[in-house]
């Protein structure tokens, strides 16, 4: 799966997500998520992962569970920015795949 | 005698409607007649003082008779129907039950065959020992396996010795639930009509309504709704509908406020029972509060840690298949949660229904009442989902009144949650379904 479908998926759920809750989170890989200096909380999260998820499985029929043990124990917190957030995702299509 | 009361009560209305069934008037003659019948019939199929009877039944003259005939003859009661069918086999074995008797859908009665079960459970030895009638009502089980509540008949029938107002109801909650039986034993000792219907239907309920002129409609919130969006309540006359009472689950405020809103000379009347504890007696504050009273003689109320607590004098004897639940001073810890003002109590929901979203409480009643409001919404089910950051996430089902793109309608109901309710409360994750959420019993089925 390219990064860049991905990002599309993200950076859609991101216009969703401000859209709805009268945000205005930047869609950038850099833009920090959760965490120190993040953006959300932790109930905003859930809700920009859960958008991510459905739109995800909308458009290329994929069912992915972000959030996981395996997400809460990576090296790098996939939460921790838009890219790690990507990056991961990413990872957790492919291994379905395979 | 246990009943000499009740057919005190049948023979002084003996001219009188007892029952309406398949549009056919059957008067408390009848049905003393039929008692009768149904006892000998009982007694020769070789049922003895104390023995455990499941009847497999839905409302209907004969099976009313039949249930008369076994109180008389001192035995124990089992209730089943075709809400139940699926767990039929289990009750029998978990009710030890000795016989089984079928009321047919065309109201005749295969008399009680005898099974392979020995009814020996204390309780039972209990009943056989004072020479009292008894009942086995099943919990719904929704949370895990159906619990056995076994009763003693006497204690049951005791409130309806007092004499009260003389209705015509419909039967609607079922033969084999607490409510349904309350209703009708509520109907017989004051020389009522119980209407049965042909199915539990808005359509099938109103009519039978405007058709008997029915005064009572005991219901539950779901069935309330379903009338509301079914609009059935357009197609026939509810003039002589006075009083609905409503129990069974939490009345989300919504679906009180539009109901008001229709028929504001229709009293909305709250009850509240369990098939451990009975029915209690009830006042609403008014129509359009969701504060009751609750308790009346027999019954003391406590809340302990927001959880209501009872202490019925009529309280079940035990379970058959798990521990006594009761206090030892003799409390039934309910699990409802609630909130009092003085003598008056409201319901919240269930302690174990509460989301907990990452510590902040989230009861799914609540959500349910503010997304009813908005357009297009038949029925709605919030629910919990495990979720690694927040512990849980509140989730909500949406039955559809007509077909919208997915899409626009997520974003629409997200939209409103925004302005409604504070973040921790807003529905997460949202599906459309197009099944319906309620049980046989028109109780919500949370997934």
């Amino acid at each position: 799966m390219p990064l860049n479908e991905i990002y599309n998926i993200v950076y859609e759920s991101i216009d969703q997500f401000n859209e709805i809750n009268e945000r205005n989170l930047e869609k950038s890989p850099d833009t920090v998520l959760f965490g120190a200096g993040g953006h959300l909380e932790s109930i905003e999260l859930v809700t920009l992962i859960i958008e991510i998820e459905d739109n995800i499985d909308d458009q290329l029929d994929h069912c992915i569970s972000i959030v996981s043990e395996k997400a809460m124990s990576q090296s790098v917190s996939p939460f921790q920015t838009i890219e790690t957030l990507v990056n991961y995702i990413q990872l957790i299509i492919t291994e379905g795949d395979n | 005698m246990a009943i000499e009361f009740l057919l005190k009560v049948m023979q002084e209305n003996k001219h009188r409607t007892a029952i309406v069934w398949h549009d056919k008037n059957y008067n408390y003659q009848w049905l003393l007649d039929t008692t009768e019948k149904m006892k000998q019939g009982i007694i020769d199929s070789g049922v003895k003082q104390g023995d455990v009877v499941a009847v497999e039944a839905d409302f209907s003259p004969t099976a009313v008779a039949a249930l008369l005939a076994l109180i008389q003859l001192k035995c124990v009661f089992v209730p089943l129907t075709s809400a139940v069918k699926e767990k039929a086999q289990e009750f029998i074995e978990v009710g030890q039950c000795e016989w089984l008797a079928k009321i047919s859908a065309t109201d005749q009665i295969e008399f009680p065959i005898k099974l392979n079960n020995t009814a020996n459970h204390p309780h039972y030895q209990h009943l056989r020992k004072t020479e009292h009638p008894g009942l086995v009502l099943f919990s719904s089980g929704s949370t895990g396996k159906s619990k056995a509540a076994v009763h003693d008949l006497i204690g049951i029938l005791e409130k309806f010795k007092v004499t009260r107002n003389r209705v015509t109801a419909v039967t609607f909650l079922l033969y084999d639930h607490i409510g349904g039986l309350n209703t009708l034993l509520y109907l017989l000792s004051n020389g009522g009509t119980i209407v049965t219907v042909p199915d539990r239907s808005p359509d099938a309920v109103l009519s039978s309504i405007d058709k008997y002129q029915v005064a009572l409609l005991p219901t539950s919130p779901t069935f309330i709704n379903l009338v509301l969006i079914s609009e059935a309540y357009k197609r026939y006359d509810l003039s002589t509908l006075k009083t609905v009472t409503y129990g069974t689950e939490p009345m989300p405020e919504s679906t009180l406020k539009r109901f008001n809103k229709l028929f504001p000379e229709i009293r909305l009347q709250q009850t509240y029972g369990l098939s451990e504890i009975g029915i209690l007696r009830s006042k609403s504050k008014n129509s359009h509060s969701l504060w009751v009273k609750l308790g009346g003689e027999g019954f003391k109320t406590r809340v302990v840690d927001n959880i209501f607590q009872i202490k019925a004098q009529s309280a079940m004897l035990g379970y058959l298949n798990a521990p006594n639940p009761f206090t030892k001073d003799g409390w039934f810890i309910t699990g409802d949660l609630v909130e009092q003002e003085g003598d008056y109590f409201k319901i919240i929901g269930r302690k174990s229904e509460i989301i907990n979203v990452g510590g902040e409480k989230v009861h799914p009643v609540e959500i349910e009442s503010t997304l009813q409001k908005l357009d297009n919404i038949a029925e709605v089910t919030v629910y919990p989902e495990a979720n690694m950051i927040t512990g849980q996430m509140v989730c909500v089902k949406v039955r559809l009144k007509q077909e919208e793109d997915k899409k626009l309608f997520k974003i629409r109901l997200k939209k409103y949650c925004k302005q409604h309710l504070q973040s921790y409360k807003r529905p997460v994750r949202i599906k459309i379904d197009k099944n319906q959420q309620f049980s046989e019993r028109f109780k919500k089925v949370r997934a």
